[in-house]
């Protein structure tokens, strides 16, 4: 079915709900990102929240109508040895291990078009509209 | 940070490298100790830490390594277990998240990797280490696995789906699981199951028999759903529907207040009936129940079943006459006139019930007769009932009693009947609107009675002078006042009156009529009728006396009119079809005379065949007394060789064949002084006939014709012409006395007989015949057979013993 809106799956907000009441089943065993999407008349704008993630382990991925981003993030752990190897975990709320994103793009998305950076923590994606009258 | 060419694959499944994180299980973990759940592989589960121990290990352990070893207590009140006292099969845990509350409670959320086996403890304090291995599942194949594995998605989605409460994202992680083993796993943690079943399955490694174990509880939580589902249902509808009509009945009253043009005034109806049965009046103990109907009506939901048999009731007692009574016209002379105009002759009736309206003159109190009138058919009875209603003053009610079977008729049915209505005689009333009318009950004689009632009885009540002031109505259950109901039964024949019925009336014989009167009453009534039916002028038709008399003596048999009367109207209806095809309207008017008649009517449809017939010996004719009044009888014998026996027939009744056998046992003890030689008999067959054999004919005063008829055969002696009797025999000789002598030589005469023999002690009966009769016919009162012989055959017997 075309598609000309982009849509992300809901997942890192039912997740928090969803864990007090229910057994929940991943079956990829990752996390997911928050992700904002911007619309403008020349394309769209994806900002992945992606902070503490060298970015050569960001894996983006585009196919006629999927945007995949993916990758692996260490759990963010001080050095224990300044400390004479005593630590303790006060609290640990932060999504570490492998992550994955899947948003479904427009199809007049441009596929050779799509560039993305990385800037303080913001993966950003961006990814053009064909121009009117091509095919 | 510089821009980056965003990797493009087509055609690479998105999934196919998740296994690049796989984690890697120590052979020893910490062990945390759970009781109340089983953590399963694959599921993210929340776990409440709050033993101390067990803060420690995570405290401890965390910094090093996220994994843990999550093992379920074999007892639950165990605060310290020992690896003995835990289950050994448990799951490896990645520590996704890990959050504090103020009172040092920790709150962790642990994804299930894997199926570990725990081994001996490394150490105990201050929390459990211990050895762990991971053996590999046994993985199910096969098409059946795989058909079950489908079986156990599809009932886990039914189950989903009406399961209250359960997310919509379940379903979506159902599809998604292609693993069994793993779709085992959820519904196992999902699934509403005790501790150690979720252990059970936890220790299957084998997925084939996981996956059958978890479809055997998937298939009765499903079947515990849809029930608790259907009686949740079941409720809901019920409550919904009280609501439904709740509602619906406010709305309705708002709407009745809304049509009525003022709230205030409106009357309900158990009030409009409290009303009508104010007006009605009817005596204290009707009331009474009336009454106690009246508030159970108030109570009841008019929608209720029962609501509109009691209204029905209640609106019947409100209708009845209970005081409501005719005032009747008392002027004799008045009310003689009016039956003199509607019907000719009929004068014993008519005397009766002048004599009636004389004694209510006088006494106002008294009871009303019950009449009954007696009759052939087509002489007025019923028209008289009418007439008498007219000449009265009171509303006429008629009840044609004809072929009624069920006594409910009668007495109407009990109000427990669903449909249950009051009896006849009520309806009647009801709708006459009376309670003193003439009420006329037609065909009294032939009421049926079988398994469902007998209605002769229950008519005893309603014609008895005594009891019918206290009538109960089964459906009324009050009683009501009959007695002053003028009834007057109607009946062709007595003898099928029930004779407890016959009892309670005065019988008013009505006999046919001669052929005079039928004469005058088609000059009176019928002629112009049937010439204003036939929308003929008295101008243009003129019928003479010579043509009625015609069709009375040559087209019509019969004690009363109404074949007359037919004839008559198929004569106008000849002279109408000639009037009206003249183009002239002023033409001279059609003479109807005996000749015109014959043109019309064709060929006479009855003959005189007296003398024919009574030629030869062994031929006689008998008079009957029949339903239809009188009628003139053949009885003929005949002999021929045999050997002395008696064959009878023409369907005969059991009374008329034993007046045969009588009537040759009488001839053969008389055989001697008669002259014949009694040896003679011997050697011969008789056959008495009676015809037309297909009329039933039954009654003992035929006895004389069959003796006359017998003694004529074997005398080889004629009967005299036109001579016609009638009486019972004894076996000693002597001539009883028979019943209808009006009917009988009225039907006499009709026939063209001169001669009547009839008993003696019926001479009394001569009062009664038609002075028209009298004049046509010569009477013979004989008192033995041996008189009857001597007017008959002219034989005198030798030697009379008496």
């Amino acid at each position: 079915m075309p598609r000309d809106k982009p849509a992300a799956e809901p997942a890192p907000i039912t997740a928090h709900v969803v864990y007090d009441t229910y057994a929940t089943f991943t079956v990829s065993r990752s996390w997911q990102p928050a992700v904002n999407i911007y619309e403008r008349p020349d394309g769209l704008r994806v900002c992945v929240e992606l902070a503490g993630v060298d970015k050569r382990q960001i894996d983006v991925r585009v196919e006629p109508g999927r945007l995949t981003i993916r990758g692996v993030r260490e759990a963010p752990e001080p050095s224990p040895r300044g400390a004479g190897g005593s630590m303790r975990i006060v609290c640990m709320e932060i999504d570490y291990g492998v992550f994955e994103r899947v948003i479904a793009l427009p199809d007049r998305v441009d596929l050779g078009g799509v560039t993305s950076t990385y800037r303080s923590g913001w993966l950003w994606v961006h990814l053009p509209y064909q121009v009117s009258g091509r095919p | 940070m510089g821009k980056k060419r965003a990797t493009r694959r087509t055609s690479e499944p998105v999934a196919a490298d998740a296994d690049s994180s796989q984690v890697v299980i120590p052979d020893t973990l910490p062990i945390l100790p759970v009781r109340g759940m089983v953590m399963l592989p694959g599921t993210i589960t929340p776990i409440t830490i709050g033993r101390p121990s067990s803060r420690k290990l995570l405290d401890d352990s965390l910094p090093q390594s996220k994994v843990i070893g999550v093992l379920t207590q074999r007892d639950e009140e165990q605060e310290e277990p020992g690896i003995e006292e835990l289950f050994n099969v448990g799951s490896a845990g990645l520590v996704l998240k890990l959050v504090r509350q103020p009172d040092e409670t920790v709150q962790i959320i642990v994804h299930g990797l894997r199926r570990v086996v725990a081994g001996e403890a490394v150490r105990e304090n201050p929390y459990l280490v211990a050895r762990v291995s991971t053996p590999d599942e046994k993985p199910g194949s096969g098409r059946g696995f795989a058909a079950a594995v489908n079986q156990l998605r599809d009932q886990a989605r039914e189950l989903i789906a009406i399961t209250p409460g359960v997310p919509e994202e379940a379903l979506r992680v159902l599809m998604n699981i292609d693993d069994p083993s793993n779709l085992a796993d959820f519904l196992v943690a999902n699934l509403n199951l005790e501790v150690e079943q979720k252990q059970d399955l936890l220790e299957e490694f084998d997925v084939a028999k996981r996956v059958r174990a978890v479809h055997r509880h998937v298939s009765t939580q499903l079947q515990i759903q849809q029930l608790q589902q259907k009686i949740q249902q079941d409720v809901q509808t019920s409550i919904g529907d009280a609501q439904r009509k709740f509602f619906l009945r406010e709305q309705l009253k708002a709407i009745q207040k809304e049509l009525g043009d003022d709230g205030e005034e409106e009357e309900s109806f158990v009030d409009q009936i409290r009303q009508r049965l104010e007006e009605a009046d009817p005596p204290e103990a009707v009331m009474a129940e009336a009454e106690r109907e009246l508030n159970r009506l108030a109570t009841i939901p008019p929608a209720s079943p029962e609501y509109s048999v009691i209204s029905g009731y209640l609106e019947l007692i409100a209708d009845l006459p209970w005081n409501i009574a005719s005032e009747d016209e008392l002027d004799l002379v008045k009310a003689r006139k009016v039956l003199d105009r509607d019907h000719f002759d009929l004068e014993k009736v008519k005397r009766r019930l002048i004599e009636y309206l004389a004694v209510r003159k006088l006494n106002p109190e008294g009871r009303g007769p019950i009449l009954c009138l007696v009759g052939p058919p087509g002489v007025g009875k019923t028209s008289l009932g009418q007439s008498v209603a007219d000449a009265l003053g009171r509303k006429f009610a008629r009840l044609s009693l004809g072929g009624i079977r069920d006594e409910a008729e009668v007495r109407g049915h009990r109000r427990t009947y669903i449909g249950a209505m009051p009896g006849r005689i009520i309806q009647e009333i009801r709708r006459a609107g009376t309670n003193n009318p003439v009420m006329m009950l037609d065909e009294v004689d032939k009421l049926g009675a079988d398994f469902r009632g007998d209605p002769a009885s229950a008519l005893l009540e309603v014609l008895d002078p005594r009891q019918n002031m206290a009538f109960v109505d089964r459906y009324l259950d009050v009683p009501f006042d009959l007695s002053q109901v003028l009834f007057i039964a109607t009946a062709n024949y007595m003898g099928n009156i029930p004779p407890a019925l016959l009892d309670r009336m005065e019988l008013i014989d009505i006999p046919g009529y001669t052929d005079h009167d039928k004469l005058a009453i088609a000059r009176k009534y019928l002629v112009p009728r049937q010439l204003r039916e036939n929308g003929l002028k008295a101008a243009q038709c003129k019928v003479y006396v010579s043509a009625v008399k015609t069709i009375i003596e040559h087209y019509t048999r019969e004690a009363g009119v109404r074949e007359l009367e037919r004839q008559i109207g198929a004569v106008c209806r000849g002279v109408a079809a000639t009037v009206a095809a003249k183009r002239n309207g002023r033409a001279k008017p059609v003479a109807v005379d005996d000749k015109k008649v014959r043109e019309l009517l064709g060929p006479e449809k009855f003959v005189r065949e007296l003398d024919t017939r009574t030629r030869t010996p062994g031929v006689v004719i008998g008079l009957a007394y029949t339903p239809t009044g009188g009628d003139v009888l053949f009885i003929e014998a005949t002999g021929y060789a045999g050997a002395g026996k008696v064959q009878i027939t023409g369907q005969l009744g059991e009374v008329m064949k034993e007046s045969a056998a009588a009537a040759l046992s009488l001839f053969k003890s008389r055989a001697d002084q008669l002259g014949y030689d009694a040896a003679q008999l011997a050697k011969q067959d008789i056959h008495i006939h009676v015809p037309a054999g297909a009329v039933p004919k039954d009654g003992p005063s035929a006895g004389v014709a069959m003796y006359t008829a017998i003694a004529s055969l074997l005398l080889g002696r004629p009967v005299r012409q036109r001579l016609a009797m009638t009486g019972e025999i004894t076996l000693r000789g002597r001539v009883l006395p028979i019943g209808g002598v009006k009917e009988k030589t009225l039907a006499a005469a009709r026939a063209g007989i001169k001669t009547v023999l009839l008993p003696e002690q019926n001479r009394r009966d001569m009062e009664e015949v038609d002075a028209k009769v009298k004049d046509k016919l010569t009477f013979r009162f004989v008192e033995s057979v041996d008189q009857v012989l001597q007017h008959a055959l002219g034989v005198k017997p030798a030697n009379i013993k008496a």
